[in-house]
């Protein structure tokens, strides 16, 4: 299992490369092609082993480096171009950036000793109030504004005895009764009208009152702001 | 212009926001020319240096935040859980550090250099905003090029892109990069 660890740190084929060349303590300039490829392969044995798709992005550099090794040994009458050079080259430009990432740690080590907080979401209450259309008041804001009353005032089971209760008021007297107060108000907040009395079925006759009424357009409801009290006018 | 008045409205403005803030955000709020509150910024920043102060104002390219005193982490850090540092992996940095010196570079030059294919690592780092698509170069395919952020700056504690670290390049390097342009 060691191995999985030991192969996991190297985060690329250049990576790998340079840690060969390090561990032999031979010269960038002149590597010795034969041996390094062959550790280079062994160590991909054990890669592939683990994991075929990171592996994969190893194979490639070592095809690269059997082909460096196969042109070294081809006999050349006249003096050619190191065919070393290019992977000098790529390997020192890879070293340059690596070295320039272990800076950057250091950098990123140091500044995080200074804390600063992170933007926080402050919200400031707009004194201008946005009037919303009905039609921008959905169902869930009726059920808010339904959940936050009967938490102001709760309607608690006087004991223990279930009490079926007659209806008193019908939807019928509810529309009547709102229609008489727009009469009166230019707008009738929900709050007061539910109040006038305290029970749960008169809570619950109101509100299907009003979607009734809504629904036929005779009323608006409006919100001046998110979770806000709602108000009946006239539509 | 009341210099001590726009002093304490920075302050204000800074220590609410929390995060870095362009200077053109604080000109526009205080209505005044971008180098006018550069100067007071700058003014302001010495001052934090007194040693009673456990704050100081940083400046990040563009940006400024408020940020605790180093000297002081320890301290600080008692409050945080001990997993609030969330550094960035090995294979990030080497991406963030290719991308950061030699900007603007494309993808294909990342991955050339380091041999591996970045894609990942680069979606992470725009997510994270310590980079940006700055452009697109010109050639076939319009490839994106990559460039570093102020965010960038402030993660790495830089005031300015001249102050990343230097490199010490290999001479011979530069001397094969030059032979290999001509």
């Amino acid at each position: 299992m060691s191995y999985i660890i030991q192969i996991n740190k190297f985060h690329g084929p250049f990576d790998l490369l340079f840690y060969l060349i390090e561990t032999n303590e031979v010269n960038i300039y002149d590597i010795p092609i034969a041996e390094i490829t062959e550790q280079y392969i062994a160590y991909l044995d054990v890669l592939q082993e683990f994991d075929m798709a990171v592996a994969s992005e190893f194979v490639l550099m070592a095809a690269t480096l059997i082909e460096i090794k196969s042109k070294l040994l081809l006999p050349s009458k006249e003096k050619k171009e190191d065919p070393r050079e290019e992977l000098v080259n790529q390997l020192l430009a890879y070293k340059l950036y690596k070295q320039g990432a272990e800076a950057l740690q250091i950098s990123e080590n140091k500044e995080s000793l200074f804390i600063g907080k992170p933007a926080e979401d402050i919200q400031i209450e707009e004194t201008v109030s946005e009037q919303l259309s009905f039609e921008s008041i959905s169902a869930y804001d009726l059920l808010y504004a339904l959940k936050g009353l009967l938490k102001k005032h709760p309607f608690e089971p006087q004991d223990d005895l279930i009490r079926i209760e007659k209806e008193e008021y019908s939807i019928n007297d509810c529309i009547l009764l709102i229609s008489e107060k727009l009469q009166l108000l230019q707008r009738i907040n929900l709050i007061d009208i539910i109040t006038i009395h305290n029970t749960k079925s008169f809570v619950i006759t109101v509100f299907l009152s009003i979607l009734e009424m809504s629904r036929l357009t005779n009323i608006q409801l409006v919100q001046d702001k998110l979770f806000g009290d709602i108000y009946i006018q006239k539509a | 212009m009341d210099l001590d008045l726009m002093k304490s409205r920075i302050e204000s403005i800074l220590f609410a926001w929390g995060e870095p803030l362009k200077l053109d955000e604080l000109a526009k709020i205080l209505n005044l020319k971008k180098h006018t509150v550069r100067d007071i910024l700058n003014e302001m920043s010495q001052s934090y240096l007194c040693p009673s102060r456990g704050i100081l104002l940083k400046q990040f390219g563009d940006t400024y935040q408020l940020k605790t005193k180093d000297s002081n982490y320890d301290q600080v850090a008692v409050l945080f859980k001990t997993n609030r540092r969330n550094s960035l992996s090995s294979s990030a940095l080497e991406a963030l550090s290719i991308i950061a010196y030699k900007q603007p570079v494309t993808k294909i030059e990342i991955d050339m250099i380091r041999g591996v294919k970045s894609d990942y690592i680069l979606k992470t780092l725009l997510d994270k905003e310590l980079i940006r698509i700055t452009g697109k170069m010109d050639k076939p395919g319009k490839p994106s090029l990559y460039g570093t952020t102020d965010q960038f700056l402030a993660y790495f504690g830089l005031g300015s892109l001249e102050e990343l670290p230097t490199l010490n390049i290999d001479e011979k390097l530069t001397s094969l990069e030059k032979r290999k342009d001509s």
